[in-house]
């Protein structure tokens, strides 16, 4: 039976939203001291009235509904939920002011796109956009990557027990460290080391292939946060293609992939347990997955001589591999390449790659390889119950920082977050398929919407249909949520209406 | 017999001036098999930096839909003396040159090696203006925030009374 949410309940999220809110708010400091530093006057003002306006609502908010109660699981999940899409719509203020989108509409696409990390974009004129422009776009997938509840548990959250709840509805249930505080605390000071590492390299490389200083450090900057966070977004409307660089897409590679890592994982690695690094089952799974998926890309690309040589074939099937398979979206190709060169068998490839995505607790999307490593355990474990005799028994363990055993209750939790993401898929290319498009591109955007990836055949573009730039925009939340706190959300709502009366806890 | 010679000699100059007109990217990129290994001419608006290497250098040219790689010698390429960016509308080219598909010398790149590059129009700076109204919206929501900030200060608390 479903209790009905308590006014107390409402006041409860609308508090935490509101802190939320001011959180955001303060973070637009750092497109607007962008702006400052390079005179761009329109877009501090921009990002002026962004952060006054999101720091109205957000005390308003505390004022109008103040509660000194810590959350219970379905605030927790809400308030999760509910931050993401008010975060797209502040998020969208500034981008919409600085005339780079046709409509409101378009700039929130851009901007969950941003904070879901996904890298579809249908911003117009990026090649002419300000610098502080280009540091929140890349800002908001940095901050989305990391999950904007982190960077609240960080710094405005005191540890409670709510703080958790919330940490679980941003799809992070595992905690790196015994305490939630101390786990955001240092998925920032992963973040921030690599940030100052990558960046550093990035300059040096976009330096020595030919940009002035400046601008090599800021698309540096810009690059890691969108590769690292594996999110997609790019200065320039070529992607990485821009560069013509081998050496940038080395880097930017080796960024996809650290991004792609799970937290607990750089943890172990930082700790000096390099062991782990090849015992745990979801490096394992991700090795196999890209092997046996770049093997067969390779197989379609040659089969039908898309590329001269290895190196091309190397530098494109592979790149654009990685790039899918994290959950990234960089790109060195057109998108239009994608449907007339690679063919179906390469194609089918990249979206299978999409649609897996990276390891659980980390900045990448899609159903995540713990998930698809615990399915393959769980399916090998059945065919041996078959093929043994009776008295058999079976005992299945995956190891993952420690060595787990394969319970019914762990398959099914796995099991129900990969159905959902496939369904999420298939919803998605069914509107596609409506809107007109062929199957096969509309699986294609579809998965790389859900699963938060970037990647596109050319059908994301601000000529598209309202619709579908809804359904997409739909996706990107579902996906980067992984559902959970988001049926939680629409439990609420349905409780409101339906559900009876009681004290929830 | 002479008006169909002077027929045929219009088509004519009127096929050759078709061929010679500039590519479009959208052509070029959806049809690229088509174009890959031939000699085309395309024009746009260069962007971003010039990134020297050695003694040739890269541009990508932007001809209002995709930006296109182009290869070519430094000399060439530093005819251009203004990119487009926030500040700036780029000097508008026309390259001639080879387009690639998937150059095998550059990785797989779709791209262009010119051979030419005239520049036809000079860039120029944009006039960046801001709107007052957007100065005006600042000032309400920054009176609005002080407002719901202070207020709780301004009203005097009530005292619990004591029983």
């Amino acid at each position: 039976m479903l209790l009905r949410p308590t006014n107390e309940d409402l006041k409860t999220v609308a508090y935490y939203i509101g802190r939320l809110i001011v959180g955001l708010g303060i973070v637009f400091v750092i497109p607007l001291i962008t702006a400052l530093i390079f005179k761009e006057w329109d877009r501090a003002v921009d990002f002026t009235i962004s952060m006054l306006l999101s720091i109205f609502l957000g005390v308003l908010l505390q004022r109008l509904f103040p509660s000194h109660q810590d959350m219970n699981w379905s605030q927790g999940l809400a308030v999760t939920s509910i931050s993401w899409l008010v975060a797209m719509l502040l998020g969208a203020i500034p981008l919409m002011l600085s005339g780079h989108y046709l409509s409101y509409l378009d700039a929130c696409f851009d901007a969950m796109s941003g904070f879901a990390t996904t890298g579809l974009a249908l911003i117009q004129n990026l090649d002419h956009a300000a610098n502080s422009l280009n540091m929140w776009r890349h800002l908001m997938m940095f901050l989305g990557g990391q999950g904007i509840v982190v960077i609240a548990l960080t710094f405005l959250v005191r540890g409670t027990a709510g703080a958790y709840r919330m940490y679980v509805g941003e799809a992070r249930e595992e905690k790196v460290l015994p305490n939630v505080i101390q786990t955001a605390r240092f998925i920032w000071l992963i973040s921030l080391i690599y940030l100052a590492f990558g960046t550093l390299v990035l300059t040096i490389i976009g330096f020595l292939e030919g940009m002035p200083l400046i601008q090599a450090f800021l698309h540096g900057i810009w690059i890691f946060m969108a590769g690292f966070d594996t999110g997609g977004f790019a200065p320039m409307s070529q992607s990485i293609l821009y560069y013509h660089s081998f050496p940038y897409e080395i880097a930017t590679m080796v960024l996809m992939v650290l991004g792609t890592i799970n937290f607990s994982l750089h943890y172990a690695i930082w700790s000096g347990k390099f062991r782990e690094f090849f015992k745990n089952i979801e490096i394992r799974t991700l090795f196999v997955s890209m092997t046996t998926l770049f093997i067969i890309t390779l197989i379609g690309l040659t089969q039908l001589r898309v590329y001269p040589n290895w190196i091309a074939d190397f530098r494109k099937g592979f790149y654009q591999l990685i790039s899918a398979h994290s959950g990234t979206g960089f790109t060195t190709i057109y998108a239009p390449q994608f449907p007339t060169e690679w063919g179906y068998l390469a194609l089918l490839m990249i979206i299978f790659a999409m649609a897996f995505g990276g390891s659980a607790c980390s900045t990448a999307g899609g159903i995540k390889a713990l998930r698809i490593g615990i399915f393959c355990k769980a399916f090998l474990q059945d065919l041996k119950r078959i093929m043994f005799p009776g008295s058999a028994v079976i005992i299945a363990k995956i190891h993952h920082i420690k060595d787990i055993m394969l319970e019914d209750r762990l398959v099914r939790s796995a099991m129900v977050i990969l159905v959902s993401y496939i369904i999420v898929y298939f919803a998605g290319t069914i509107i596609g398929v409506y809107y007109g498009y062929p199957f096969c591109d509309a699986l294609f955007e579809s998965t790389s919407a859900a699963a938060n990836v970037g990647l596109s055949t050319g059908i994301t573009a601000p000529s598209m249909p309202t619709g579908l730039k809804i359904t997409y925009i739909i996706q990107m939340w579902m996906g980067r949520l992984e559902f959970m706190s988001i049926f939680i959300l629409l439990g609420l709502v349905i409780a409101r209406f339906t559900g009876a009366r009681g004290r929830s806890k | 017999m002479k008006l169909f010679v002077c027929l045929l000699f219009i088509i004519c100059n009127l096929v050759i001036a078709a061929e010679a007109a500039p590519i479009s990217s959208t052509e070029l990129i959806e049809n690229a098999d088509l174009y890959s290994g031939k000699i085309v001419e395309f024009e746009g608006e260069a962007i971003g930096n010039v990134m020297v290497r050695g003694d040739h250098a890269w541009i990508n040219v932007k001809d209002g839909v995709y930006a296109i790689g182009i290869w070519a010698k430094k000399e060439q390429a530093l005819k251009i003396k203004q990119t487009g960016g926030y500040r700036h509308i780029g000097d508008k080219v026309l390259v001639t040159g080879t387009f690639y598909r998937a150059d095998p010398q550059q990785g797989g790149d779709l791209d262009i090696r010119a051979n030419q590059i005239t520049i036809i129009q000079k860039g120029y700076k944009r006039k960046l203006t801001i709107k007052r109204s957007k100065f005006i919206i600042a000032a309400i929501l920054f009176l609005a925030c002080f407002i719901v900030i202070v207020y709780p200060y301004l009203i005097p608390k009530r005292k619990k009374k004591i029983t």
